[in-house]
């Protein structure tokens, strides 16, 4: 059987443990994320997988691929911790405030600058931004199909493969050639702890960066300028408690309790 | 001279915590009550996780990630359990099956890299673990082979391990030629040698950490022996429990202090008294500060240590300090930690008394806090620098890294 190379698009999102230390700059409609450290975002990480266990199975590499600003490295290495061969890194100010367009685009410039590539893997939507657009979009670019959604996959030659995806009521199989992008749900696997052998492969591993002179791109596609969509707000909703003491014998204050519930409809009518 | 770990080190570190984070720490509830089944798929996943290769070199298969990498490791599983952490007697087992080369070398080392093999050192006998020269297990020559009979006891995991160094007795009493030192022999033993025999499983205040195993003409082949050969069973024994054993132990004490840290940290953060967390409290912060104090002392005497060992020098002296600071270190901070959670803290479901349990576990395993003394006091006098510490390179080429 050939040897499958894959491409894993990564995005540095803001890491879980330190939500609470981000908020929304009002003025300019940005999230203030100075000194919030990134992770590779969750979904990321069963795309990731996904294509490391392929290259188990079948043989072949994994290169991951990330726009975004210097510091994302970071990601990129502990993607290489997990098993990644190869990491790039796009970065350059021309690329920066773009929109999804704009970010597909330059990802798929990076791709096609790596030559030979059966699969694209992305996350099915960022944990961020989540518009689920960039997968797709990618696809455009690169002239090859495009899934989502998708929970399995089989290898079932050496240019085909069959696909699950998840649709309201049920799920459909597909097959489809390659080369295909595939974008992932969580359902997909469950990812891999990193090995020690992890901290090894981060010093002898190479991470590319990038530029803008590295990549065939039309400059009018990049960035703030380049992107179709802006921001015109952003609204964020304000959570407020209301409190309210309710007095009585204990048997008296639940069937107050049970009422204000159901009148709030969080509780069912009895 | 460098006090920042390299960057492999900190994968490492980074490595292991998001393994205790998903591995250990939401099933610290079955390591409570000693799930076997659960100890043994987690002993598996280390060994797939890689964690034992540290101190074997990349040329023999190993990660090479040396001694301070190991400390860091072992430092973090502990902090979230503390445990005989299945690394170290798989170090053993690498120590152990290298130091004696032929055939058990062969036998042994494809699945040592495995995770699939580990050692004990049976050094200790009922009779009085200090004193050696006391010991009465014995091997007698027959032939290409020795027998052994005898009796060791409290080895760590000795109810667990696939093979062991045994320190026995060759010589002749009334041989002045095999006699002190020189009547002691190191040999490998394995688990399936005829005459082997767990006896029992010692029950230890922290649980099932160590058992007693008894020899009864187990017969062991010439070629088991560990060079220098026989009548220089010391040295390999000691330089074994030295190396894998006081660094070991000492990261497993640096995890009880961490572990104390952290759990006193984020109680005095949540419990609120008076209408603030306790962490306001002048008395709580002091705990803390002590706690916080005792970490870095001991962190940075093992992490020397350690250090020292990966430049290929001797640091049995640095490693005895180590080893009897952070056992008091650890003992410190673990009833600093169950002050901080008041009642909580000797509660079961709360983790400081594990640690203040576990630590004194502790204190005899490779050489007593006298025997420690004795050995840093034997050095300073005998002329180490106090300034350097660091003895020069070791010549034995038994360690090598
Ligand atoms: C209208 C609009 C304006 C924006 N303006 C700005 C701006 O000014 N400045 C700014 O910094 N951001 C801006 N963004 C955010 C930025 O465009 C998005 O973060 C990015 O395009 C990805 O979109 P998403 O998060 O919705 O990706 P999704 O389509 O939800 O992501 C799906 C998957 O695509 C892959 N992917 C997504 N982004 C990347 C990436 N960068 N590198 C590698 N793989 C990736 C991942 O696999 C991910 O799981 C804007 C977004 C929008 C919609
Ligand atoms: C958890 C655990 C794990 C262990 N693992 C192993 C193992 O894997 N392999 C192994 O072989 N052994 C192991 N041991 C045994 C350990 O090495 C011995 O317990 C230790 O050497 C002390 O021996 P002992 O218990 O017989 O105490 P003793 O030697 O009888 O000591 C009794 C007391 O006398 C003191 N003392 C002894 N000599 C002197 C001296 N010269 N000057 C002053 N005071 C002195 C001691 O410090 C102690 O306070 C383990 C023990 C424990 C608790």
């Amino acid at each position: 059987m050939k040897e499958l190379h894959s491409v894993v698009c990564i995005k540095p999102v803001p890491d879980q443990r330190f939500w609470d230390k981000i908020s929304l700059d009002p003025k300019t409609q940005t999230l203030r994320r100075a000194g919030i450290p990134v992770a590779l975002g969750p979904l990321d990480l069963n795309a990731l997988e996904e294509a490391l266990r392929i290259k188990e199975s079948r043989g072949g590499k994994v290169t991951v691929v990330s726009m975004g600003p210097p510091g994302t490295e970071e990601i990129l290495e502990w993607a290489i911790v997990l098993g990644a061969d190869e990491a790039v890194l796009l970065s350059d100010r021309a690329f920066a405030g773009a929109d999804t367009l704009a970010t597909a685009y330059v990802l798929a410039s990076g791709i096609k600058k790596l030559g030979d590539v059966d699969l694209v893997f992305l996350g099915n939507e960022s944990l961020d931004g989540s518009t689920g657009q960039v997968g797709p979009q990618v696809a455009e670019f690169l002239g090859m199909s495009h899934l989502t959604h998708i929970t399995k996959i089989d290898l079932t030659g050496d240019n085909k493969l069959e696909a699950k995806f998840r649709i309201e009521f049920g799920s459909i199989d597909v097959e489809v050639k390659t080369p295909v992008v595939i974008a992932v749900d969580k359902e997909i696997n469950e990812p891999r702890l990193a090995n020690i052998w992890g901290a090894v492969w981060a010093q002898e591993r190479k991470i590319n960066c990038w530029s803008i002179n590295d990549v065939e791109v039309d400059r009018d596609k990049l960035g703030l300028s380049g992107s179709p969509t802006q921001v015109a707000g952003v609204t964020t909703i304000e959570l407020k408690r209301k409190g309210e003491m309710l007095t009585g014998e204990p048997a008296d204050i639940a069937r107050q309790l049970v009422k204000k519930l159901q009148t709030d409809k969080v509780l069912p009518e009895a | 001279m460098s006090f920042k770990m390299t960057h492999e080190q900190e994968l490492a570190r980074k490595i292991a915590l998001e393994f205790a984070e998903r591995e250990i720490i939401p099933h610290r509830d079955k390591l409570r009550v000693e799930d076997e089944e659960f100890e043994e798929q987690l002993a598996v996943k280390e060994a797939k996780a890689g964690f034992h290769l540290a101190m074997i070199p990349r040329d023999e298969g190993g990660t090479g990630l040396g001694q301070v990498g190991r400390v860091v490791m072992e430092e973090e599983l502990s902090a979230a359990y503390p445990r005989m952490v299945s690394s170290l007697h798989r170090e053993f087992a690498y120590v152990f099956a290298k130091a004696t080369g032929g055939v058990v070398k062969e036998k042994w080392m494809p699945l040592i890299l495995k995770g699939e093999a580990s050692a004990a050192p049976f050094i200790n006998e009922p009779q009085g673990g200090s004193d050696l020269m006391n010991y009465t297990t014995t091997a007698r020559r027959d032939g290409d082979d020795w027998i052994i009979n005898g009796r060791k006891c409290f080895i760590s995991d000795g109810h667990k391990v696939e093979f062991g160094m045994i320190l026995l007795k060759t010589g002749d009493p009334k041989d002045p030629a095999t006699r002190g030192a020189r009547s002691m022999t190191a040999f490998i033993v394995e688990e399936d040698m005829p005459g082997y025999k767990v006896e029992r499983v010692e029950k230890s205040m922290a649980g099932n950490l160590t058992a007693t195993v008894s020899f009864t003409d187990v017969r062991v082949p010439g070629n088991y022996i560990v060079p220098p050969g026989v009548g220089r069973g010391i040295s390999p024994v000691f330089l074994a429990v030295w190396d894998v054993g006081r660094m070991g132990i000492s990261a497993m004490l640096l995890g009880c202090i961490l572990g104390s840290c952290r759990s006193s940290i984020q109680f005095a953060k949540e419990r609120v008294l008076y209408g603030k967390p306790i962490h306001d409290l002048q008395a709580i912060k002091h705990r803390i500060a002590d706690m916080y104090i005792d970490l870095a002392a001991s962190r940075a005497l093992t992490y020397r240590a350690a250090w020292l060992r990966d430049q290929g020098m001797n640091s049995s002296q640095e490693q005895s300090i180590a080893k009897y600071y952070c056992t008091q270190a650890a003992i410190r901070a673990s009833l600093h930690a169950i002050n901080i959670h008041g009642g909580s803290g000797v509660m079961d479901e709360y983790m400081p008394q594990m640690y203040y349990r576990y630590a004194p576990c502790l204190i005899a395993g490779g050489g007593t806090d006298e025997i420690m003394k004795d050995t840093i006091a034997a050095s300073a006098i005998n002329g180490a620098n106090p300034v350097m510490g660091a003895n020069p390179a070791e010549t034995s080429g038994f360690y090598i890294l």
